[in-house]
């Protein structure tokens, strides 16, 4: 089959970081985006705004797209999927169908799966992100895939002199850790935002990891992927920064700056949607609920940390 | 195309050459076995089915069979790579023989009249034996076409239509929910019914031991499975026949859920073996250039009362619960349970229900009447692409698993959408959940132990199964369920009434009685069995604020 040997399929900074990942590694990507672009790109890569021909003659498939935009994205281009495309999503967080939506906000390859007929996908996460890869600094990645061999030709595909990137078969595990550690770092947003000590943290940054690891088994992931770079390798990214979408919008809680806060619509709706799926699953996510608290209005930090602080003793 | 012109129709032309070629391929298949070549994988093999048989046979069972096994097992690391090659293939040529069933086209006629007379009047209370023994002075009485017409009965619903088509178009796997051993005499009495041709089918060894069935279904394709049988030589045997079955173009049909579900839920956790032999068949068939489809089947077979309900919620129990489950031995005696279900069934104002699902290719995709696989979108799609790998087909054992991986989650969510729900199922999830309600720290074993004699007014109850009808009917409108029409119209009172007596006629110890003012727990342990099929359901089911009162 003639053609680009990689569709990335989003042309963002990740996307764009991702294309130049692959074009050093020898691969031609064909890179999509919506309007055309005159910026100047490696060699190896092609920009275009049109993905049915660049599907039609390529197997590989890379989703650079926002969460928020991917059940209409695919929606809109099913048509041009088939059983030997092999997907690699790279979508961060649940699928947003606004907080009045009885529908429960969705993973990535749930969509997938629900809106195509693609069957081999994989998902990649970890602890870097577009400047990182941009920079040629040391980084790591997990791609996960129930097709062993998908996630081995990704993980040839992608690594190099500064990127390491490990294999998993807990596709599941890894796109909630991503998902679950930007709702948990939103409550360690608010521990910062707090000026707490370093035990204060330290001891958030615990009990989400712990609480992240609870919710990724009973949601169908495996023990352990937690503990991995996409959850606790995300978290510690945000963590060490100490800025972002998830950290800001801890300090405006912990400000009791509600509207700021809620500004971050997906944020508030991944919140609300583990809280209730956690509820409903009947497991515990105090952290998780109390962002979810917070969110809605119906507690301050100080209420909250008073309240985490005296639940009942248990051992860890 | 007539039935009569299905592949099975010309089974016994070639029954011999399906014979030799299952055993060439075991032979040749297993030539590699636990990790090393013949002649030391030949001496693993016989050693593995020497040390399980004796096992086995140590615990009863023949004991010319048993020293045959000690003999052999004592040759072994004697005989030359030709005696163990040949002994092999001797074993593989057993088992296959014991296997290997027939198809008699006289005995396929014969059934098509007998069947529907025999569960007529199987369901009236006669004996299935009186019942052949009579067929020839009955045949032709005006009173017995009525005896044969089991419609009123037994419902067949769904994708009738696109199954009869997709017969003509490929290969079927039926794959059916597995709730009694009722199960394959109404299952092949509605494919009859629905003008569907017969298909080939594994049945438990035990099913054979009565003479009349064992004549039937040994005519009629079916095949035999001996589950005491745990080692490699013989379940490679079992998968490679059914497999060239299915290559061959036989319809099929197996219960994915491997046996009977001992809770009474909907089957979620599928054994993928059988189904994974649908995607190799086709894999092998397209390397042949042949590109006759295979389609999955998901059926579901709904009664209103199980048969076997009390065994099958003790033995569940038993596993589940362990030391913590006390179990009672209601001395119930199987055939005066058989008689008193079969007189009862027929009588009831509730019918069962067999349901035939959207058809699916081995991927999970739903198939139309065309024959042709559509996207979630309704994009036709070309299917031998899923086994294409830059630009060619390619043999991939790992991703092919996941396949069968996916297609087992694509039937069990086909299970739970195309399950239909009976009054006694609804009212009894009620009834526990209320129990549940009621006493929120009780463990499932205690509650079970002491929620009989518990006693819930009638005006709650009704209230509640108000409430949960309108939540259920929101769920079949949005396709996640089916609901049987006396559920979704009957007045409340009259739904509840139904699910009590229907619980009346048939067990003993009834799950629930009926007071003046309002409903008592009989059996907890049936209203677990029963309520169980709801329970896929039940985060919709319980999600929002809670509805169910407390007994007062």
């Amino acid at each position: 089959m003639s053609g680009p040997s990689f569709v990335v399929w989003g042309d963002g900074p990740w996307g764009r970081a991702l294309s130049r990942r692959l074009a050093s590694g020898g691969a031609n990507v064909a890179l999509i985006g919506l309007r055309t672009s005159n910026r100047k790109l490696p060699r190896g890569i092609v920009h275009s705004t049109d993905l049915a021909p660049a599907l039609g003659s390529c197997e590989r498939v890379l989703v650079a797209l926002p969460v928020t935009a991917l059940e209409a994205a695919l929606t809109d281009a099913a048509r041009h999927f088939e059983g030997h495309h092999r997907v690699v999503l790279t979508s961060r967080g649940l699928t947003s169908r606004g907080l009045s939506s009885a529908e429960v906000p969705q993973r990535a390859s749930e969509v997938l799966m629900q809106r195509t007929c693609v069957r081999q996908f994989a998902v990649l996460a970890g602890a870097s992100d577009a400047t990182t890869l941009d920079q040629g600094r040391a980084a790591s990645l997990v791609v996960a895939s129930a097709f062993p061999s998908w996630s081995k030709e990704l993980q040839a595909a992608l690594a190099g002199p500064t990127l390491r990137v490990y294999t998993s078969g807990d596709p599941i595990g890894v796109e909630l850790s991503n998902a679950i550690a930007v709702v948990l770092a939103v409550a360690l947003g608010v521990a910062h935002a707090k000026d707490a000590t370093s035990a204060t943290r330290a001891t958030a940054l615990t009990r989400a990891v712990a609480e992240m690891d609870r919710l990724v088994r009973r949601f169908g992931g495996t023990a352990g992927t937690a503990f991995g770079l996409a959850g606790l390798g995300v978290l510690s990214t945000l963590v060490f920064d100490a800025s972002g979408p998830p950290f800001d919008a801890g300090s405006a809680l912990c400000r009791g700056d509600l509207l700021e806060a809620q500004a971050q619509t997906e944020l508030r709706a991944a919140a609300a949607a583990l809280s209730a799926r956690a509820r409903i699953a009947g497991v515990s996510a105090p952290l998780v609920d109390t962002v979810h608290e917070l969110f809605e209005g119906r507690q301050s930090a100080d209420e909250a940390l008073t309240m985490l602080m005296s639940r009942a003793a248990r051992s860890e | 195309m007539a039935i009569g012109t299905h592949p099975i129709f010309h089974f016994n032309e070639h029954r011999d050459d399906i014979r030799r070629e299952v055993i060439a391929r075991v032979v040749a298949d297993l030539s590699t076995f636990g990790g090393v070549t013949t002649p030391r994988s030949h001496q693993l093999l016989l050693n593995d089915a020497a040390y399980h048989e004796i096992d086995r046979l140590n615990q009863g069972g023949s004991k010319d069979q048993l020293e045959r096994w000690q003999r052999l097992a004592r040759r072994l690391l004697r005989m030359t790579p030709a005696e163990l090659a040949a002994e092999v293939e001797s074993e593989c040529a057993h088992y296959v023989d014991d296997v290997q069933g027939h198809f008699d086209r006289r005995v396929y006629n014969l059934a098509t009249r007998v069947l529907p007379l025999g569960l007529g009047l199987l369901f009236k209370g006669t004996d299935v034996a009186q019942t052949v023994k009579d067929l020839a002075r009955l045949e032709g009485l005006a009173g017995f076409r009525e005896l044969r017409d089991l419609s009123g009965r037994i419902r067949l619903e769904g994708e009738i239509d696109t199954v009869r088509r997709l017969a003509q178009k490929g290969t079927l796997v039926v794959v059916p929910t597995h709730s009694s051993n009722m199960d394959s005499i109404v299952l092949g009495w509605a494919l009859m019914e629905a003008n569907l041709p017969p298909v080939i089918y594994g049945a438990g060894r035990n099913l054979f031991a009565n003479p009349v069935m064992a004549f039937f279904m040994r005519n009629l394709g079916a095949y035999r499975v001996d589950r005491r049988l745990k080692f490699s030589l013989y379940k490679e045997v079992l998968k490679t026949y059914s497999q060239v079955l299915l290559e061959r173009g036989y319809h099929n049909l197996f219960f994915p859920g491997g046996t009977r579900s001992r809770s009474g839920r909907v089957e979620q956790r599928l054994k993928l073996g059988l189904l994974g032999s649908a995607l190799t068949a086709t894999s092998e068939r397209l390397q042949r250039g042949d590109d006759r489809p295979i389609f999955i089947v998901p059926t579901t077979i709904n009664y209103p009362l199980v048969l076997e309900a009390e065994s099958l919620v003790e033995d569940h129990l038993r596993e589940m619960g362990k030391e913590r489950y006390l179990a009672e031995d209601d001395g119930f005696d199987t055939l005066g349970k058989l008689g008193h279900y079969a007189m009862k069934v027929m009588s009831l104002e509730t019918s069962m229900a067999i349901r035939f699902g959207a058809p699916l290719d081995v991927f999970g995709n739903v198939v139309g009447p065309d024959g042709h696989s559509r996207g979630p979108d309704g994009t036709a799609l070309r299917r031998e692409r899923y086994l294409f790998r830059d630009g060619r087909p390619t043999v991939d054992v790992k991703r092919d698993a996941e396949y069968t991986r996916i297609l087992g989650r694509s039937v069990s969510e086909a299970f739970q959408r195309e399950t239909v729900l009976m009054p006694t199922q609804v009212l009894a999830w009620l009834m526990l959940e209320r129990e549940r309600r009621i006493a929120p720290g009780l463990d499932l074993f205690t509650l079970l132990r002491t929620a009989s004699g518990d006693h819930h007014p009638w005006g709650l109850v009704g209230e509640d199964v108000d409430w949960l009808r309108a939540r259920l009917v929101t769920l079949e409108s949005q396709g996640h369920l089916r609901l049987d029409p006396f559920v979704r119209t009957a007045p409340v009172g009259q739904l509840v009434e139904q699910a009590i007596k229907t619980f009346a006629m048939y067990h003993l110890r009834p799950a629930l009685e009926r007071t003046d003012d309002g409903v008592v727990v009989g059996d907890p342990k049936l209203l677990y069995y029963y309520g169980n099929r709801l329970e896929g359901y039940a985060d919709a089911l319980r999600d929002g604020p809670s509805r169910v009162r407390v007994a007062s």
